[in-house]
């Protein structure tokens, strides 16, 4: 007996699963630091010297716990490394797509330190290993206390 | 087994309904700190330290996959050996055992750790059913244990009242246990009486939801008895899966525990737990289980663990104390259970238990994973 082929079925569904996490009181310093102060804080391991940011409890090489020794960085930084995104990506915090294309990067704070972050200059021959970027901050009034109070760094004339 | 595996120290954190103070990686070096403290241990390359980390947690519950990169850093997990298993803290002992068994390494760190305050345990439990099937049910761990313990309860005459015996002698343990989250004085009535999650099961006959992390380090014998003067072997290890489809199951009965406590017992040298083991630490998410599982692990016939209970057999002061420390009923976070489980066990062999204290040389512990214990691990201990 011939068999008739049967239908696919499908199924979608969504999942949505609430979190609320906490930052913990290394992370939670420097988030209160960007939206009170628009500034960036680090901590220290004691015994490479390494800088920690973000700020953390123990430094991962060294596997000792961090000193309670703060430390300012940047604002201003040196792109290390960059991409440029050409599909669009939700962003987690707002659930809406960002327009690209858009360039990720890797910035050295100035005092040292790494951040990951978006730049202005969306132009390919405009952007180079080494140029010197500065973050723009959200007005305050709508700053919550994340990396996302940052919008992007733009590109500075030194 | 031609060289013993020893555990050295272990360490938990008090378990508390909510820790917003401290983000995971803040919440695990709270119990690795204490333990190379302890230990005098530092994370090495050259065979005199810690060479290795097991870590158990699980990505729907800290909400990021690969959940072990947060702790890689308070695990000594940057630039060594790290690896995660996500089903209960005593399948991630069981592989620590193993990596020293193996011969690949001499010391293990093992950890635990779960925050269940920062999200839904029902939803996270849900997404673990079959997503064409069972999860637009809306099913979860509570409905499917009442599910089994009506049916344990249909098929062998268990009560309600033998049920919450349970969590009244586990709350009272729990007094004596420092680490304890919501040790209590309670009256049967009181279980009875607290209001209904799913039919027969209680807001009391349910652990409470609990934030915390447990961790412990084993050792290779000849290493273990220079770290500790009360190294605690582990004699034997067994575990055992059950069907994906609660359908599948006799849930009255649970042949899966008992098949993992024969193969634990069998490399152990036990003939008759009851009679050579002196504690148990099971893991009871639902006040029923703890008689259910006292017969998987042969303790009593089947359909008995009720009577067993009323016995006082399994009382603090009785001959086959289970769960001195309060259980998982007075609040341990899942994944964390079973190790914590390993841990007390681990105290009242090295004679540390306190006011919760008991006469034993050999000691039981036994995690689970699933919906019903669907996946069960028995590990036998002695000193």
């Amino acid at each position: 007996m011939a068999e008739k082929s049967l239908e696919q079925v499908k199924i979608s569904i969504r999942v949505e699963i609430p979190y609320l996490w906490t930052a913990g009181k290394y992370l939670a310093r420097l988030y209160n630091e960007i939206k009170e102060n628009e500034r960036f804080v680090a901590n220290k391991c004691p015994k490479c010297g390494r800088i920690l940011f973000p700020p953390r409890i123990v430094c991962g090489r060294c596997h000792v716990r961090a000193s309670d020794e703060w430390i300012e960085l940047g604002p201003r930084g040196t792109v290390k490394d960059y991409t440029i995104v050409y599909y669009s990506m939700k962003d987690p915090s707002t659930g809406k797509p960002r327009p690209e294309p858009y360039p990720h990067a890797v910035i050295v704070l100035d005092g040292g330190g790494l951040i990951q972050h978006y730049l202005e200059e969306t132009d390919p021959e405009k952007l180079r290993v080494g140029m010197r970027v500065e973050p723009v901050f959200k007005p305050k009034s709508e700053r919550v206390g994340h990396p996302t109070d940052i919008r992007y760094f733009r590109t500075v004339e030194e | 087994m031609s060289e013993r595996i020893g555990i050295v120290a272990v360490a938990q954190t008090k378990y508390q309904k909510s820790r917003p103070d401290v983000r995971e990686s803040e919440l695990v070096y709270e119990v690795v700190e204490k333990l190379l403290t302890e230990t005098g241990l530092r994370f090495t390359d050259d065979g005199t330290g810690i060479d290795a980390a097991v870590t158990c947690s699980h990505d729907h519950w800290d909400g990021v996959t690969i959940s072990s990169w947060p702790i890689a850093d308070v695990t000594g997990g940057h630039l060594r050996p790290e690896e995660k298993v996500a089903e209960d803290g005593i399948f991630a002992a069981y592989y620590a055992f193993i990596q020293i068994l193996s011969g690949h390494y001499d010391v293990v760190l093992v950890t635990a750790h779960t925050k269940e305050s920062q999200t839904s345990k029902n939803l996270i439990e849900n997404s673990s059913f079959d997503p064409v099937y069972h999860q637009m049910l809306g099913l979860d761990y509570t409905m499917c244990a009442a599910l089994q313990a009506k049916r344990y309860m249909y098929k062998y005459g268990i009560t309600e009242e033998q049920c919450a015996r349970v969590v009244v002698k586990n709350k009272k343990n729990a007094c004596k246990n420092p680490n304890a989250q919501e040790p209590a004085e309670l009256e049967i009535g009181d279980v009875l009486s607290s209001r209904p999650l799913a039919y027969p099961i209680r807001y009391l006959d349910k652990k409470p939801t609990s934030d915390g992390a447990c961790a412990m380090i084993l050792a290779r014998e000849e290493k273990a008895k220079k770290l500790t003067d009360r190294p605690v072997w582990i004699e034997g290890v067994g575990s055992c899966y059950e069907g994906y489809y609660i359908g599948d199951r006799e849930l009255g009965d649970c042949e899966n525990l008992i098949k993992a406590a024969k193969s634990a017992y069998r490399m152990a040298g036990i003939s008759d737990p009851k009679k050579e083991i002196g504690v148990f630490e099971i893991s009871e998410e639902y006040s029923y289980q703890e008689l259910l599982w006292t017969e998987g692990l042969g303790l009593c016939d089947k359909g008995r663990g009720g009577t067993l209970i009323e016995s006082g057999a399994t009382a603090l002061d009785g001959e086959i104390p289970v769960n001195p420390s309060g259980g998982l009923l007075s609040g341990v976070p899942t994944n964390v259970a079973g190790l914590s489980r390993v841990a007390e066990a681990v105290i009242q062999l090295q004679g540390k238990g306190g006011d919760r204290q008991v006469s034993a040389r050999k000691a039981l512990a036994q995690g689970m994973c699933g919906p019903c214990g669907q996946l069960q691990c028995v590990m036998v201990l002695g000193i």
